[in-house]
């Protein structure tokens, strides 16, 4: 057994850790990328723990008003840090994260202590950008790799960083900010403007010292000087898209349907990339003068031996193309929908036949249609007089297309997708359902679509006018085929008419247009069905019924995913309560678990801050819950049609760990008002004066903390997307436990019971 | 006719109530049977005295009442509220109350002036002050309707109406209390002194009761876990007396038993007419 050991695991180990370490990404069978391992500390650590330890180095400060600054700042900046990680859209040990850190690695090499300092984690947005926080926690977003051009580029992004964590760069802003803002020391006879300039002054400054001494600690390394410049061309374009390639006209036309010409740009807008904007009143000086500074500072080094990869260019390229991909879906979840269209559009050209990818356009395509179908499209379309480069012909197309010519579009790609993938059930749902809309919403039959491609049908419908106009008396039949000839030739004219002309060659897809007809007819004449006298008193009664009881959903378990909870205090500058809403995060927890043990309704919590350190299965699950439903929200609010939301692929192994398909977002925001003299207070003291025995409730009523509260409840059906309760609860009351205990528990009171219905 | 069918009736109402109520109202996390302690307070704002008066054989009477500096004082009870639905429930509360009322002059004292040694009483003219121990329990049904609480009864703000029938007994005390006579026959005024009256109806042990309808406003709470409490405010009317306002039920049958009944039943409205409520409960069920 020893020998079976030495012989072949041992090698094995040995060779295959560096393998295991770096495993090189599938991007053909693409699945989002999700995090791994233990969860890290930082992520489970309560905040007030947090705050405990960071305090503790502040004991030597003196200045009471500095060292007050600096506790205000360590609240604010580990509470930033805390959301964020509650988002579920920070990574962990996921292979883009693990290269960041392997680059930073070789950055600090000669700066170990600053090295084990930091910890480098990946987020999951496309904003083009990397951050520092307070306990040496540095965000890298996807976006930001996404556009970068080589390891080295990133190396000096984290140079820059490391400085602002290394010269304290956060806390010391924030300490000077106070000072300008409370007009202290050297601020004190500031005007207004004064200040504001100070701050972005004294921010730039910062930002300058982070570029040069991140310059020292990358010249420290073999990285090539080269591409630094590099590093600006990524922040001066960073609002476009990672490559700029002409979209191709073709993309979404059909054997038989060609897009008008006026559907394109002739030319398409210049890229500027502004990169000398004003600054005077920004944190950031503008990329113009950054590159600059940086130019004369290298411009006069030796380059040899220096190199844009050390740690792998294959590492790089794997985590870049992980990025573009999460692109995709962040852009689409973000509801920029052209973008993560051209976006996939981009990676198509690499990864054809792709079904993340074109599960991706269609998507796209999918709620641009529903958006345009309810004439809400400019909510979530970016107009293309603002867009620069060659995504603004898809922007111009998706903005010219009608909502009709838009759903048929729509259709037309993803019945081509389903095709591709027929055992998806998310492709199909989406066909299913841009259908139904293509034929309810815009009440179109089999006859709006031609069958025949354009020549064709066009040469036999010159041929049927011909021999009608050559006849030399004309019948009422004649006349009649001739106008309805006619009109077909007019018809002929509409290029969105042939969309379909493949397609109906396919027989399901006609039967499918079929069979799509006769159920909305079908639920049209119920709908319009009257109701019986009994069946109208049953409604109502029912009705009242859940008025008055609320429902009965009849549901055995939920799962709670990241309990919300956020304290103000308005009478402050700084209004969130940071300590308070951090307890009041875990003890909301608490309550929920208690009330679902009165209500006998099983549930489990999702939150980070209770999870055990092996727990990845769960941060990843509450990370994806996390992203589904921002997305979710977002669009039910928006739209009143059903959309098809849940992809099946994604939600059917959470459905199965959790043994439930029931999901509840929830949470409570409550304010302490601030004292002003309102209108309110007027009507009182009028009162009183008028009457004056009510002046002690009028002092009572102005002296009085005055609270205002929310608590919302939002369950879902992830399998469907369904939302199954829905409650929001506003009052002018303070958060007390017995009020959130009645809400919370009424609410699961109505998962968990069960109506009874009389049997007749 | 009421007051002979009275429990039955409260009874009734009680059903009346109870048949509405719905299998899935939440109440405070499942439980909708509160148990509460209510303790009202309330304060004599007037010293409610009645003066009699003979005059030969007839009799005559007047009422006094004065300001007196607020003293509050507890009325004990228990309470039963069942939560009805998400905005109401409903109330059975009993409690009891001890109290004095003082008279002047109510009853004859005949003999007395053996006792101080004068043979014709008539010389005398004096205001014997008797104090009178009330015993009273009320017996109510109410129906609480909470607004702006957000369906969560029992918690929130309410508006509480209704009918408590009082129940009272009198013990009248045979030594009455002689202050400040004065004595015509030897035209001189005498300190206090206590006398004794034979003349003292008996008959007013028995139970007397009155219908009051109530109104009040207040808010209610939990304090910790399943403990409640409610604090408001709490009106009485006598029911008869609202509707029979303009009459005087005795009519001119005055006698000084009915006149000194009168006086019991004022002390009680009187007691009745303004409470501060409270009560601390326990929800049960």
């Amino acid at each position: 057994m020893i020998l079976i050991y030495k012989k072949i695991l041992l090698p094995i180990f040995i060779l295959g850790f560096p393998l295991l370490n770096f495993a090189q990404t599938n991007f053909d069978n693409y699945t989002p990328v999700v995090s791994s391992g233990t969860i890290p500390q930082e992520f489970r650590m309560l905040y007030q723990d947090k705050f405990d330890e960071d305090k503790s180095e502040l004991h030597d400060i003196d200045k009471k008003s500095e060292r007050k600054a600096k506790e205000q700042y360590i609240l604010k900046s580990n509470y930033y840090v805390e959301q964020l990680i509650l988002s579920g859209r920070v990574l962990y040990n996921d292979p883009v994260g693990n290269y960041v850190n392997k680059v930073a690695d070789e950055l600090l090499k000669s700066d170990p202590e600053l090295r084990a300092d930091l910890k480098f984690y990946v987020v999951k947005s496309p904003i083009v950008n990397a951050y520092t926080t307070n306990r040496g926690v540095i965000f890298v977003t996807m976006g930001l790799i996404a556009q970068l051009e080589n390891e080295a580029q990133l190396a000096y992004i984290l140079a820059h960083e490391s400085i602002h964590h290394k010269n304290k760069h956060g806390i010391e802003a924030y300490v000077e900010k106070d000072k300008i803002e409370n007009g202290k020391d050297q601020y004190r006879w500031h005007t207004k403007e004064d200040k504001i300039l100070s701050m972005s002054g004294y921010s730039k400054e910062l930002e300058f010292e982070a570029d040069e001494q991140g310059l020292d600690e990358y010249l420290k390394t073999n990285y090539d000087i080269t591409t630094l410049n590099g590093v600006f061309d990524v922040l001066q374009y960073a609002d476009l898209p990672f490559d700029d390639v002409a979209f191709d006209k073709t993309f979404f036309e059909t054997p038989y349907m060609k897009f008008p010409d006026s559907y394109f740009l002739d030319q398409e807008k210049e890229i500027k990339g502004e990169d000398d904007a004003d600054d005077s009143e920004s944190s950031h000086p503008n990329v113009k003068r950054r590159r600059n500074n940086i130019q004369n500072k290298i411009e006069e080094l030796k380059n040899d031996g220096k190199q844009k990869f050390i740690v792998s260019e294959t590492e790089f390229n794997n985590a870049r193309e992980i990025a573009r991909f999460e692109l995709s879906r962040m852009y689409t979840q973000d509801q920029q929908y052209a973008k993560s269209i051209y976006n996939s559009y981009l990676l198509l050209k690499k990864y054809p036949n792709n079904i993340y990818l074109e599960k991706n356009v269609m998507k796209g395509l999918y709620l641009l249609t529903k958006y345009k179908n309810e004439g809400l499209f400019s909510d979530v379309h970016e107009g293309y007089e603002k867009i620069e480069g060659s995504s603004q012909q898809l922007y111009h197309l998706l903005s010219k297309l009608s909502s009709v010519e838009l759903n048929s579009v729509a259709l037309h790609y993803a019945w081509k997708t389903q095709q591709k993938y027929p055992n998806d059930k998310y492709i199909s749902d989406i066909t299913s359902d841009l259908l139904r809309d293509l034929i309810v919403k815009h009440d179109v039959s089999q006859d709006d679509y031609n069958r025949k491609a354009k020549d064709e049908l066009k040469q036999e419908l010159s041929a049927n006018l011909d021999s009608l106009q050559n006849k030399k008396s004309e019948s009422k039949y004649d006349k009649i085929k001739k106008k309805k000839t006619t009109e077909k030739v007019e018809k002929e004219d509409k290029f969105i008419s042939y969309v379909f002309v493949d397609l109906f060659a396919d027989h399901a897809f006609k039967s499918a247009f079929d069979d799509m007809i006769e159920k909305s007819d079908a639920e049209k004449r119920e709908k319009e069905k009257e109701l019986t006298d009994d069946q109208e008193s049953e409604k109502r009664k029912q009705e009242n019924i859940e008025k008055k009881k609320g429902k009965a959903l009849g549901i055995d378990k939920v799962v709670v995913v990241d309990p919300y909870y956020v304290k103000i205090d308005q009478r402050k500058d700084d209004q969130i309560q940071y300590i308070s809403t951090a307890n009041s995060q875990l003890s909301f927890s608490e309550l929920l678990a208690d009330n679902a043990k009165i209500a006998n309704l099983d549930i489990d919590v999702l939150n980070p801050k209770t999870f055990a350190d092996n727990d990845e299965e769960k941060y990843n699950d509450f990370s994806s819950l996390n992203e589904w439903i921002d997305e979710q929200a977002k669009i039910n609010e928006d739209l009143e049609s059903d959309v098809v939301y849940s992809d099946s692929a994604q939600m059917t192994p959470i459905i199965d760990r959790y043994g439930t398909n029931h999901f509840l977002w929830t949470g409570v925001l409550t304010a302490r008002k601030s004292n002003n003299f309102n209108y309110e207070n007027m009507y009182y003291v009028c009162l009183s004066a008028i009457y004056f025995p009510l002046l002690p409730f009028t002092l009572y009523y102005i002296l009085k903390p005055h609270y205002q509260t929310a608590y919302y409840t939002y369950l879902v059906d992830i399998s469907d997307g369904k939302v199954e309760l829905s409650d929001g609860k506003y009052f002018y009351a303070k958060d007390r436990t017995d009020l959130m205990n009645s809400f919370v528990y009424d609410n699961m009171f109505q998962m968990k019971a069960k109506r009874k219905t009389k049997n007749k | 006719m009421l007051k002979k069918y009275s429990t039955i009736f409260i009874i009734a109402i009680c059903l009346l109530f109870t048949i509405h109520v719905s299998a899935q109202v939440p109440g405070y996390r499942g439980k909708r049977l509160n148990v509460t302690y209510d303790f009202n307070f309330y304060h004599n704002l007037f010293k409610y005295t009645h003066i009699g008066e003979y005059f030969g054989d007839s009799y005559s009477s007047s009422s006094e009442s004065t300001w007196t500096a607020p003293r509050p004082t507890i009325k004990n009870g228990i309470g039963l509220e069942y939560v009805l639905g998400r905005h109401s429930s409903v109330i059975a509360n009993t409690s009891v109350f001890f109290s004095k009322i003082e008279t002047k002059d109510v009853f004859s004292y005949t003999n007395t002036a053996s006792w101080f040694g004068f043979s014709n009483d008539e010389t005398v003219y004096a205001e014997p002050v008797d104090e009178t121990k009330m015993f009273a329990y009320n017996l109510g049904i109410h129906y609480r309707a909470y607004y702006k609480n957000k369906g969560l009864a029992p918690l929130g703000n309410f508006f509480d109406i209704g009918i408590e029938r009082i129940a009272y007994k009198l013990t009248v005390s045979d030594q009455m209390s002689i202050s400040d006579y004065y004595d015509y026959y030897y035209n001189s005024y005498y300190s206090s002194s206590t006398v004794s009256s034979s003349s003292i109806p008996y008959t007013l042990k028995k139970w007397n009761s009155v219908y009051l309808l109530n109104a009040g406003f207040g808010t209610q709470r939990v304090l910790y876990k399943n403990l409640t409490c409610r604090y408001g405010v709490k009106l009485g009317w006598e029911l008869g007396g609202l509707l029979n306002i303009f009459n005087n039920e005795y009519g001119n049958h005055l006698t000084e038993q009915n006149y000194f009944e009168y006086t019991a039943k004022n002390h009680l409205l009187n007691k009745n007419l303004l409470q501060l409520d409270f009560g601390i409960g326990y929800l049960i069920k």
